[in-house]
C-alpha cells in the first residue's frame, strides 16, 4: 500500500485523526531535531525545540497552504524557532557542550569521531545565517529554491549566503588542523 | 576578484548540479588560474569534510512528549486567501511578478487619477458615499475596555484592546514587532460595518480595507485604532491575527460586548 502523501496526513489532521498527526511525526521528526541540533549543539535543547516545532506546526495547520511542499513550511517553522533560540542564547558557550558528540563509545572509532568534533565546533562557530545554509544543504540536501522558499529569501541570496559560509567553514577547518 | 559566474559555477560544481559544458567551462578557468585552483579545492575538501557528520537519532521519549503535549480536535480549514490575499502572496513571491504588479498597478493609479482627479472634470465626488476613510487618532481614554488580549513570542510585543461606545465598536492595536508583520482585523460584516482607522503619526506600514477585513501591512510598529458602526446590536466578536512571514503567528479572539 502507497505511503498518504503530506498533503492528505494534512487533511486527516485538520479534522482530528491523531494518526495522521503521528505519520507527519514519524517522517518528518529526525530531520526537524537535526535541523535544531545542528543549530543549538545541546541534545536537551534540540528536542524541546523539535517539541515546540510540532506544536506549532499543528495549531498552525489550518494556515499551512498546500500549493507549497509540507516539508518546507515545516522547515520553515523549524529554522525560525532555532533562529530565535540560537538569538535569544548568543551567550552560550558553544564549544563548552559535548553532549552531542558522544554518539559512540567504540574506541577505534576515536580519531574519526575527533574529526567529526572538530568539524561539528567549526560549523557552530559559523553565524546562524550562514550554519543555516550548510545545515540545509549539507545535512538535509534541499535545493537552492527550497532553501530559499523556507529562509524566504531569493535563490541568488541562497547561492551567495552559501558561497560565504563555504569560504568562513574551509578557513575554520584550516585554522582547526582539519585542513591543510 | 574571482568573477560570479565562475563562483555560481564553483557552487553548483560542489552541490553536482552542474552540466557537462558547465564543468568543462569551470575546469578551464581553472586550469587557467592556479590561485582559483587552490581555492576551489580547498572548497572542495570543506564540502567532502562534510559527508562525515552523520544524522543524530532523536531521543526515544520525543515522540511519546509530542503527542502528549498535543490536544487533538477537529479544525476548521482556513479559507483560501482572498484576492488581496493572493495578491500580496505574489507580490512577495516573485520579482518579476512584482514587478508586472508595480507596473499594472501604476498603469491602474493612473487610470483612476485620469478618470477620477483630472482637473478638467466639473462634478465633484459624492463624499457621503464613501464608507471609510483615515481619521485622527481617536480618545478612548473615556471608555471602558470591553477585551483586552496580550500578545507576546515570535519577536512581537503588543496588545489588542476592543472598547464599545453609542452603536460604535473601537479595536486599539498597538504592537512592536523585530519583523515585518500583517495584522488582520475579521469581523462579521453583516454586524459591523467598517468605518476608519486613526493612526499615531510615526506608525508604519499601508492599510486595505476590503469587505469584513482590515489589513494592516509591513508592520513593526503599529499603533491604531479601527472603528466600526453597529448593524442592530453586534455580538460577534472580531478575530485578529498577525502573520509573519506568510505565517499565522498569533490568533486572538476579540469580544465586543
Amino acid at each position: 500500500m502507497p505511503e498518504p502523501h503530506d498533503k492528505d496526513l494534512v487533511k486527516r489532521c485538520l479534522k482530528g485523526d491523531q494518526k495522521a498527526f503521528e505519520m507527519l511525526l514519524d517522517r518528518y521528526q529526525k530531520p526537524v531535531y537535526n535541523v535544531a541540533l545542528r543549530m543549538v549543539n545541546n541534545i536537551d535543547d534540540a528536542a524541546d525545540l523539535t517539541q515546540t516545532v510540532f506544536i506549532k506546526a499543528y495549531e498552525k495547520l489550518n494556515s499551512y497552504n498546500d500549493r507549497y511542499k509540507f516539508y518546507s513550511w515545516l522547515y520553515r517553522i523549524a529554522v525560525n524557532t532555532s533562529l530565535n533560540f540560537v538569538e535569544k542564547n548568543k551567550r552560550q558557550d558553544l564549544l563548552g557542550d559535548r553532549d552531542v558528540l558522544q554518539g559512540s563509545d567504540v574506541e577505534d572509532e576515536l580519531e574519526s569521531l575527533e574529526r567529526v568534533e572538530k568539524l561539528e565546533e567549526a560549523i557552530l562557530e559559523l553565524p546562524p545565517e550562514y550554519r543555516i545554509v550548510i545545515v540545509l544543504r549539507h545535512f538535509h540536501d534541499l535545493s537552492y529554491n527550497e532553501m530559499g522558499t523556507i529562509l524566504d529569501i531569493p535563490e541568488k541570496t541562497v547561492k551567495s549566503r552559501l558561497f560565504a559560509a563555504r569560504q568562513l567553514l574551509k578557513g575554520l577547518l584550516l585554522k582547526s588542523g582539519l585542513m591543510e | 576578484m574571482m568573477e560570479e559566474r565562475y563562483i555560481e559555477l564553483m557552487n553548483k560544481e560542489i552541490d553536482g548540479l552542474n552540466t557537462p559544458s558547465e564543468s568543462r567551462n569551470l575546469q578551464t578557468y581553472l586550469n587557467s588560474d592556479s590561485e582559483a585552483k587552490k581555492f576551489f579545492d580547498d572548497l572542495q575538501r570543506t564540502a567532502k569534510a562534510l559527508q562525515g557528520v552523520e544524522e543524530k537519532e532523536p531521543p526515544s521519549y520525543l515522540r511519546n512528549h509530542i503527542l502528549n503535549s498535543i490536544k487533538f480536535t477537529p479544525t476548521t480549514r482556513a479559507s483560501q486567501p482572498g484576492w488581496i490575499g493572493q495578491l500580496a502572496e505574489t507580490f512577495q513571491s516573485r520579482s518579476f511578478r512584482r514587478y508586472a504588479l508595480v507596473f499594472a498597478s501604476g498603469l491602474c493609479v493612473g487610470i483612476l487619477f485620469f478618470v477620477f482627479a483630472n482637473p478638467w472634470r466639473k462634478e465633484l465626488t459624492d463624499t457621503t458615499k464613501l464608507s471609510g476613510s483615515m481619521a485622527l487618532f481617536p480618545d478612548l481614554s473615556h471608555l471602558q475596555v470591553v477585551d483586552s488580549v496580550h500578545v507576546e513570542s515570535e519577536g512581537i510585543d503588543g496588545a489588542f484592546k476592543t472598547y464599545r461606545n453609542e452603536g460604535r465598536i473601537f479595536v486599539e492595536i498597538a504592537l512592536q514587532s523585530a519583523e515585518n508583520v500583517r495584522i488582520e482585523l475579521n469581523s462579521d460584516s453583516a454586524e459591523l460595518v467598517f468605518g476608519s482607522v486613526g493612526r499615531l503619526a510615526g506608525t508604519e506600514g499601508d492599510v486595505n480595507v476590503t469587505q469584513g477585513k482590515i489589513i494592516f501591512t509591513g508592520v513593526n510598529s503599529d499603533r491604531s485604532i479601527v472603528t466600526f458602526s453597529e448593524v442592530g446590536f453586534a455580538q460577534r466578536p472580531i478575530e485578529g491575527r498577525i502573520y509573519e512571514g506568510g505565517l499565522i503567528v498569533h490568533s486572538v479572539t476579540l469580544r465586543i460586548k
